[in-house]
């Protein structure tokens, strides 16, 4: 892939819309291209600018005056009936696409898991070391994280994960959630989220989260091998969408 | 007597009102001049009146509900006008007049300013969180076609937010 083509790629990829295949292509480039990455945090920053100030611009909004008289007018002109037509004032089929739903077969997604593990470093024997948390975990990850850069959007508000870490102990799983203004306004249990193998939640172990970055990592307990991995977060009090769903890929 | 009990159309108005302002300016956004956002509102909320009695979810669920009725009467107006109409309207954009840029308004003073075509698909994504494929799909057109609007209408976002910047920070 092109470093324009990536960036014409790049909205949908950060919202998670593309399928296994492109979304692979434009972690792979990204990967290699300091570039596109500084280009995907300009492009994530815009957006959620955008989407915040688009928002505020419409939720500041007043009615012009005489406009309610205007609307009644209309309804009693119209006159009243009932039936059918809500239906199809409500035909319109709103919504985000699933797109880990469209994930074509686990085959694609054992094939997504191993190209990971084979750009991990060599450091990453590290299974079984106690756990350091902390603030620089937080921020920057350990160096045998297992890349996910992967996104979800509801109502404005992005779940992104940024990365897993697997030992024999343990799972860790690194995200920001942005679009919700600051992270404070929520009790740390809340970002806690689930993370399921299969359909089993594992068991919920330690939660960290960095309020400036806006930074969370959540600590459970260890994943099976071969079992499809998805965290979930959310519904969050107060905060529109969720629940938010990132499909992990498998412990390799 | 064909009408509604007196009591049901104050309740849908009670409703509406707080919603009133918010909803016109959605339609405002997705159709880029007043004329027609009071169109679709007026339309969309005949609409919403009618069906008024099978809103499910009681009346927490109304501003949601209202204003999905209005995003899908929007759309329908840009797939009409995409037909009828394939060049852009310089006249929808009318600047306001000067000191009178509301808060949050410079995001908006700038996706105003963006060619039809552009600024429907950035209201679509950003306002009314249409996924890129949902868009493809409202405006007939084909999912590059969208990605390539998107990325260029946001290239020239983000040049024109960083030059109000500029022009902000050297203001003060
Ligand atoms: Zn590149």
């Amino acid at each position: 892939m092109t470093c324009e083509r990536v960036r014409v790629e790049l909205p949908a990829y950060l919202a998670g819309e593309l399928d296994e295949s492109a979304s692979r292509l434009v972690a792979e480039h990204l990967a290699h291209c300091a570039a596109c990455i500084e280009e995907m945090k300009a492009v994530e920053r815009l957006q959620e600018r955008i989407a915040r100030e688009l928002r505020a611009w419409v939720d500041a909004g007043t009615a012009p005056p005489g406009l309610e008289a205007e609307l009644r007018r209309a309804v009693r002109m119209a006159g009243a009936r009932t039936g059918a037509e809500a239906e199809e004032a409500l035909g319109f089929q709103h919504g985000r696409a699933e797109w880990w739903r469209t994930l074509a077969t686990a085959a694609a997604a054992v094939a997504v898991a191993l190209l990971l593990v084979s750009s991990l470093p060599e450091s990453r024997t590290l299974e079984g070391l106690p756990v350091v948390g902390g603030l620089v975990q937080l921020l920057q990850g350990a160096g045998d994280e297992v890349p996910v850069e992967r996104a979800v959007t509801r109502d404005g508000v992005t779940l992104r994960v940024h990365s897993v870490r697997y030992s024999r102990h343990e799972t860790q799983v690194r995200y920001s959630l942005t679009g919700i203004g600051s992270l404070d306004r929520l009790e740390t249990g809340d970002l806690a989220g689930t993370l399921l193998a299969g359909t089993e939640p594992l068991p919920l172990r330690k939660v960290q989260v960095d309020v400036p970055s806006g930074r969370v990592l959540v600590t459970f307990g260890a994943a099976p091998r071969r079992v499809p991995l998805i965290y979930r977060l959310g519904p969050l009090p107060e905060v529109p969408g969720g629940p938010w769903e990132v499909e992990l890929g498998f412990r390799p | 007597m064909r009408g509604r009990p007196a009591a049901e159309e104050e309740r849908f108005f009670e409703l509406l009102r707080p919603e009133q302002g918010k909803l016109y300016r959605t339609a405002w956004a997705i159709l880029g001049n007043e004329a027609d956002a009071r169109d679709a509102l007026q339309e969309a909320v005949i609409r919403a009146y009618r069906a008024f009695s099978q809103l499910k979810g009681g009346e927490a669920a109304f501003p949601g509900w209202i204003r999905r009725i209005l995003i899908n009467q929007c759309t329908q107006i840009l797939r009409r006008r995409a037909r009828v109409i394939p060049v852009e309207r310089p006249e929808d954009y009318r600047p306001e007049p000067a000191g009178v840029i509301p808060e949050h308004g410079e995001v908006w003073e700038a996706v105003r300013r963006l060619p039809e075509h552009y600024r429907s698909v950035v209201v679509l994504r950003f306002l009314a969180d249409l996924s890129l494929e949902d868009i493809a799909r409202t405006l007939d057109i084909p999912l590059g076609t969208v990605k390539s609007r998107l990325h260029t209408a946001l290239k020239q976002l983000r040049s024109a937010l960083t030059e109000a910047d500029a022009e902000r920070r050297g203001a003060l």
